[in-house]
């Protein structure tokens, strides 16, 4: 049963998050264009909702994929060097990578630490601005998880490539 | 400490090993706080603020109403009204292609994903009548490039961003270069097609069949005239004609033409989101990097070095468009075009050169570079689909370079037939 759950969560979670922050970002956008026509005004609320989704939908993409291997990269010279420094040669760009994103999230729990001591209330929406942000600190812990997922899939054989 | 001199090295070094494009911008902009002595939080910070601009949501927005449309249907009777247009003459399933590129790009904003929606489609379809599988995946490759030219168009919204200008006026100044493109790219198929005697189809053209396709496809075709005649006749603001698209896109693929299904739509939405999780997740690192720039005064050296062509625009822009190419081969066009506007823009500014031109001609370079390896996205899309290498698409796709660079000398020299549109529509630019 536990299994099973956590085989659905790493198989949808990302996924589904996105979705529901992307739907929400074109429905809000379309309510707006009906709501201007029929009661001829715009509310500050809609631009604030499709923004949070754009973001959710950018990070938790991002985190999506880590777990895809999506991210682009230059592959022209990697494929150019013998297979063993190839291999050598992602493991150093992911440690950098995986380095950024420790450094990342620790630099944003300071920040979130002071957002939290300070109030700074969305116009439209009415709620603390800091709510929305924790989107960035969630998404940085997902995305090293994914990664060092994508680490035990490959030391474990169940991946053949890294890339 | 050399600070720009630092990012740069950081930034193209982690790139070369392999760390993904917006990571390494981010550990270039960890280089350049250091260096300036910034509170890192900065970083932290501008990974939500860079986000903050409303316009933005323009960017998923296009680019889900596009997979939705594909999904949807619309690009099969694109490909009908097309081949009803085009088809009998030599080359005919090669100018097609083009043909529905260009109809594909007024209803996406993006080159790859217009050389998938027609590509796929088409590809195969011209590898049955004996094309090269490399010709074949070049076709789609540069025609897909229309994408960004075309409006709606991702590459134009974000250059409108990193420069503070209008994006309908942007919008309708990539029409005649866009429409120009494509007759240049079907010329180029056409003498081509003459060369290896590719044939057309055998339904000879006629008006009528013509007219029926056009009539099937009329919800397909009317995707463009809502998006845009909204834009233009002030209904809806660009966000807006977006989100009207999506759901366009998707009523028409739901209820119309009933290709798409609820399993599409939820692999639309995973496939925008991925989209933007890689591409559009470089706006959060490098907002840091692009402050660096002015804090370094970037701009300002820019103009001593570029003291050597004693301010004669066409030269200027002729080397702008040089490094454009250049560093197009090697970076994803978004990235490109966000820190390099930053870059050049001012001082392009100040030498008076259009402000709409210079984004037309950004987005033509970059697309350049889009075509030709090591980094040519679309390229990587049409190898994929013509199942041939990409080595040998990018040979393929030489020629059809040509009409790109036409146009990029014909931008350095002449303005006005350009900016013409947008002057028409708006009044000429203050």
């Amino acid at each position: 049963m536990f299994g099973k759950i956590i085989g659905l969560l790493d198989k949808y979670f990302e996924e589904v998050l996105c979705a529901v922050f992307l739907t929400t970002m074109s429905s809000c956008i379309m309510l707006q264009v009906v709501l201007r026509y029929v009661f001829g005004e715009a509310s500050a609320w809609v631009e604030e909702v499709s923004i949070i989704g754009m973001i959710g939908g950018v990070y938790f993409g991002a985190a999506l994929a880590v777990r895809n291997k999506d991210h682009l990269r230059i592959v022209f010279v990697l494929n150019m060097m013998p297979k063993r420094l190839k291999t050598i040669m992602i493991i150093v760009s992911d440690i950098l990578w995986m380095g950024f994103l420790i450094f990342l999230l620790l630099q944003s729990i300071i920040f979130m630490k002071l957002l939290f001591t300070t109030h700074y209330i969305l116009p439209g929406l009415g709620i603390e601005n800091r709510w929305p942000q924790l989107i960035i600190p969630i998404s940085l812990v997902l995305m090293i998880i994914r990664m060092v997922q994508v680490y035990v899939r490959w030391i474990t054989k169940k991946d053949k490539e890294l890339i | 400490m050399n600070g720009p001199l630092w990012m740069g090295i950081i930034f193209v070094a982690t790139m070369v090993i392999g760390v993904p494009i917006p990571f390494a911008a981010g550990l270039a902009a960890i280089a350049g706080v250091y260096i300036i002595d910034m509170p890192m939080t900065l970083l932290a910070q501008s990974a939500y603020t860079a986000f903050e601009s409303f316009p933005l949501v323009t960017i998923p927005l296009f680019t889900l109403a596009g997979k939705l449309m594909e999904r949807g249907g619309m690009s099969e009777h694109l490909i009908t009204i097309s081949k009803r247009l085009v088809g009998s003459f030599k080359g005919g399933m090669g100018m097609v292609t083009v043909v529905a590129c260009m109809f594909f790009a007024a209803l996406s904003g993006s080159g790859p994903a217009t050389t998938a929606a027609i590509g796929s489609i088409t590809i195969p379809g011209m590898i049955k009548e004996g094309y090269k599988p490399r010709f074949a995946g070049a076709i789609a490759a540069a025609g897909g490039a229309l994408g960004s030219m075309i409006p709606p168009s991702n590459l134009l919204i974000i250059y409108a961003l990193s420069s503070d200008q209008s994006i309908p006026r942007l919008f309708l100044a990539g029409i005649i270069p866009g429409l120009f493109l494509t007759l240049l790219l079907l010329l180029v198929t056409f003498v081509l097609s003459m060369r290896h005697n590719y044939g057309g189809s055998d339904v000879r053209f006629s008006i009528g069949l013509l007219l029926r396709a056009v009539w099937e496809g009329k919800w397909a075709i009317g995707a463009p005239v809502i998006i845009l005649g909204g834009i233009y006749t002030g209904v809806f603001t660009p966000t807006e004609a977006a989100a009207v698209a999506v759901f366009y896109g998707f009523f028409v693929g739901l209820f119309i033409y009933r290709k798409l299904t609820w399993m599409g739509l939820y692999e639309s939405l995973k496939f925008t989101a991925v989209i933007i999780g890689t591409v559009l997740f470089i706006l959060g690192s490098s907002k840091a990097f692009g402050q660096m720039v002015t804090l370094y005064d970037i701009p300002e050296q820019i103009s001593t070095i570029f003291a050597v062509f004693e301010s004669t625009p066409w030269m200027v822009m002729l080397v702008i468009g040089l490094i454009y190419v250049i560093a197009g081969m090697w970076i994803e066009t978004v990235p490109q075009v966000i820190i390099f506007t930053a870059v050049f823009f001012p001082y392009v500014q100040s030498l008076g050169i259009d402000p709409i031109l210079f984004g037309i001609f950004t987005v033509m370079t970059c697309e350049v570079g889009f075509l030709t390896p090591p980094i040519g996205v679309n390229l990587f899309v049409a190898s994929r689909i013509s199942k041939t290498t990409i080595e040998d698409v990018s040979i393929g796709v030489l020629p059809f370079l040509l009409p790109y660079i036409f146009i990029i000398i014909l931008m350095a020299f002449f303005s006005s037939w350009v900016t013409f549109l947008p002057d028409l529509v708006y009044g000429p630019q203050l």
